[in-house]
């Protein structure tokens, strides 16, 4: 089968890829895996485009580390002879898709922005050069490709697939063990999903003040976001709201960066904005240049103005 | 050759390879947006930003457990600045490995290099490498090198123990921490929070010239032409181009009320607020 084969630790960034595959007009097999039953996991995927999910069941895989689910999916993949594999661009995704790669002697694009087929494989774009620039890149016959989160749709509906056990899976030896893990705190917004994200920069003087911004996320049900300064460094906000290349890429549906300066490691996690608002005491900052609306001025006195003028319009 | 796990005598000296690149400085770039072009000419180089934190993370085993540091770097000839630089940190000796035919390879076509060059240094307990480069920023090359050379890989190290022959790693995950173990040789891939980087002291830069710095190339390494670089890469880079911007760029300056106003007033035309 001359097919696409999708892999991702989170079935619900799976289903992204399945878009991907369909929209590539191929054939879209996915690919569970786990310690136990995986009928809830199967159930997820089986969705419109997916023609056969395939299910490993090890207790290898309990954590999924690198070494066993290489192995695992280098099985499936001897199986099914797909084209491209396409994982998804997450820490897990971009660790086994190189390894895969690499022992299957075939491509390894990473980071795939605008992903598409050509006669003999995959085109795509990356960032290089710290988001300076793009390349464009192709590689020749079949590849192994991470895919950044929300890039795509979810597929859905319900499907029937084939559902294929692989039974004789035979791990290599286990080499690594798991000690423990520490869940990552949460906080209880989530800024990758949001539809109005309001960040904070550096322009803010210190954290009492961010209660400005607050209420103005508040008029307009929007989250705060921020750089990574206010996240890293001052640690005013958890690391979960930091925007930007080293911190979580964004796709709202408005942006308002507040006296942020607009550095490309932020622009990075920011560019796919619908529209995208600057608020910068400074005129020459490089985030008026990728802005829809500005203003040049200092937020101290224009957040609260702004949050008022809304609130008013709104009717809230 | 790799040691088999638990072969290794305790008094032997650790013996640690840390990989880096050299890279052209990405923040010193001059970008003509109006003709789509990157100027190159002149362009400063470095040591990719966060191989310093993998140069730093072996310095410090090395403090802590005792042990000999070799440095590695395929590149172009002037990379001998930046493997000077990682000598003065705190490295042993270094292998420049340098050769036309390894010019423009894939990131899999530099990860076996390296493994070629791992197998001719020969004895080792623990490879670093970052977790992806400022220029490039693939990732490719610590798994893929970890493959070719039949390693565990422990990804995204933010705290590395060595006590015996038992590596322990904290994973920073994009969920939370993960602690794993295993015996060395492993080869572990660092995050930039691990530490913070030293600036070498002007007595270390100096004595940095006095450390071995061999050049390797092809011929040296017995690696045939035709299977590394651009010859045998399966990913090319088709073109460069500038991110363009596409944005409206309307800006409101003059008194914070009227600005506030005309911004509210532009939200609510474009419906982005409701
Ligand atoms: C490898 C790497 C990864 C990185 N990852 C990220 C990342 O994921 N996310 C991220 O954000 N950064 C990241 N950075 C850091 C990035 O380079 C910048 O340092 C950071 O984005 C700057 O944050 P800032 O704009 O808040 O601060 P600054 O650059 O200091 O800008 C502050 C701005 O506030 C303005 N200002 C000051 N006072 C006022 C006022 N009263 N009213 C209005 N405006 C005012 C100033 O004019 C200035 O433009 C990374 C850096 C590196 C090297
Ligand atoms: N040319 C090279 N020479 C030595 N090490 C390299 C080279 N390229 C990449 N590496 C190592 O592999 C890591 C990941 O690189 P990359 O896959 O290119 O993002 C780097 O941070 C280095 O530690």
């Amino acid at each position: 089968m001359a097919g696409v084969l999708v892999y991702s630790d989170s079935s619900d960034s799976a289903l992204e890829l399945v878009t991907l595959g369909s929209k590539l007009g191929r054939e879209v097999s996915v690919v569970v895996l786990g310690s136990e039953d995986l009928s809830d996991q199967t159930k997820k995927v089986s969705v419109n485009g997916v023609s056969t999910v395939y299910q490993i069941s090890s207790d290898a895989l309990s954590n999924l580390l690198a070494g066993p689910t290489v192995d695992a999916l280098e099985s499936v993949y001897s199986r099914v002879s797909p084209d491209y594999m396409f994982f998804s661009s997450t820490k897990k995704g971009k660790e086994l898709a190189p390894r895969l790669a690499a022992r299957l002697k075939i491509g390894c694009i990473t980071d795939a922005m605008k992903p598409e087929l050509n006669e003999n494989g995959i085109t795509a774009e990356r960032l290089v050069l710290g988001g300076n620039a793009i390349a464009t890149v192709a590689s020749r016959g079949p590849a192994v490709a991470t895919i950044p989160l929300r890039a795509f749709e979810r597929a859905s509906g319900n499907a029937s697939p084939n559902v294929i056990k692989i039974e004789d899976f035979q791990p290599r030896p286990t080499r690594t063990i798991v000690l423990g893990r520490k869940e990552k705190q949460k906080g209880q917004v989530n800024i990758k999903d949001a539809e109005i994200i309001v960040s904070a920069g550096r322009g803010f003087k210190k954290k009492e003040d961010l209660a400005i911004l607050e209420e103005l996320a508040k008029v307009l049900n929007a989250v705060v976001g921020a750089s990574r300064p206010l996240t890293s460094d001052l640690g005013w906000l958890p690391e979960d709201r930091q925007v930007g290349l080293s911190g979580t890429t964004v796709k709202p549906k408005l942006y308002i960066a507040v006296g942020i300066s607009g550095q490309i490691q932020h622009l990075t996690g920011m560019r796919e904005s619908k529209l995208v608002v600057a608020i910068n005491t400074d005129k020459n900052a490089p985030i008026f240049q990728e802005c829809d609306y500005g203003i040049v001025g200092d937020l101290y006195a224009i957040i609260p103005e702004l949050t008022k003028d809304l609130k008013l319009q709104l009717g809230r | 050759m790799t040691q088999q796990p638990g072969t290794k005598e305790k008094k032997n000296p650790l013996e640690i390879i840390v990989c880096f690149k050299h890279v052209i400085d990405e923040t010193e770039l001059r970008i003509d947006r109006a003709n789509n072009k990157i100027n190159f000419e002149g362009a400063k180089t470095k040591i990719s930003d966060d191989d310093k934190n993998a140069i730093e993370e072996a310095v410090r085993i090395k403090e802590k457990n005792g042990g000999i540091i070799t440095v590695v770097c395929v590149g172009p000839a002037d990379a001998k600045k930046s493997t000077k630089e990682a000598l003065a940190m705190g490295c042993d000796r270094a292998r420049l490995i340098v050769d036309p035919s390894f010019q423009d390879g894939d990131a899999l076509s530099t990860a076996y290099i390296l493994s070629q060059v791992v197998k001719k240094i020969g004895k080792f307990d623990l490879i670093l490498t970052s977790t992806g480069t400022t220029d490039s920023y693939t990732g490719i090359v610590g798994p893929a090198l970890a493959e070719y050379l039949d390693l565990p890989q422990l990804t995204y190290a933010s705290k590395i123990t060595i006590s015996g022959n038992k590596l322990t790693v904290d994973r920073a995950l994009d969920d939370g921490i993960e602690t794993v173990e295993c015996e060395i040789p492993a080869l572990v891939t660092v995050s930039r929070e691990i530490n913070q980087p030293r600036f070498p002291t002007l007595i270390q830069i100096m004595s940095a010239g006095k450390k071995e710095l061999l050049e390797w190339n092809a011929q040296t390494l017995g690696i045939n032409p035709s299977v590394v670089g651009k010859a045998d890469s399966k990913v090319e880079v088709k073109s460069l181009s500038v991110p363009k911007s596409a944005r409206k760029k309307v800006i409101f300056e003059g008194k914070p009320e009227d600005a506030a106003k005309q911004l509210a007033e532009a939200l609510l035309k474009e419906g982005a607020v409701k």
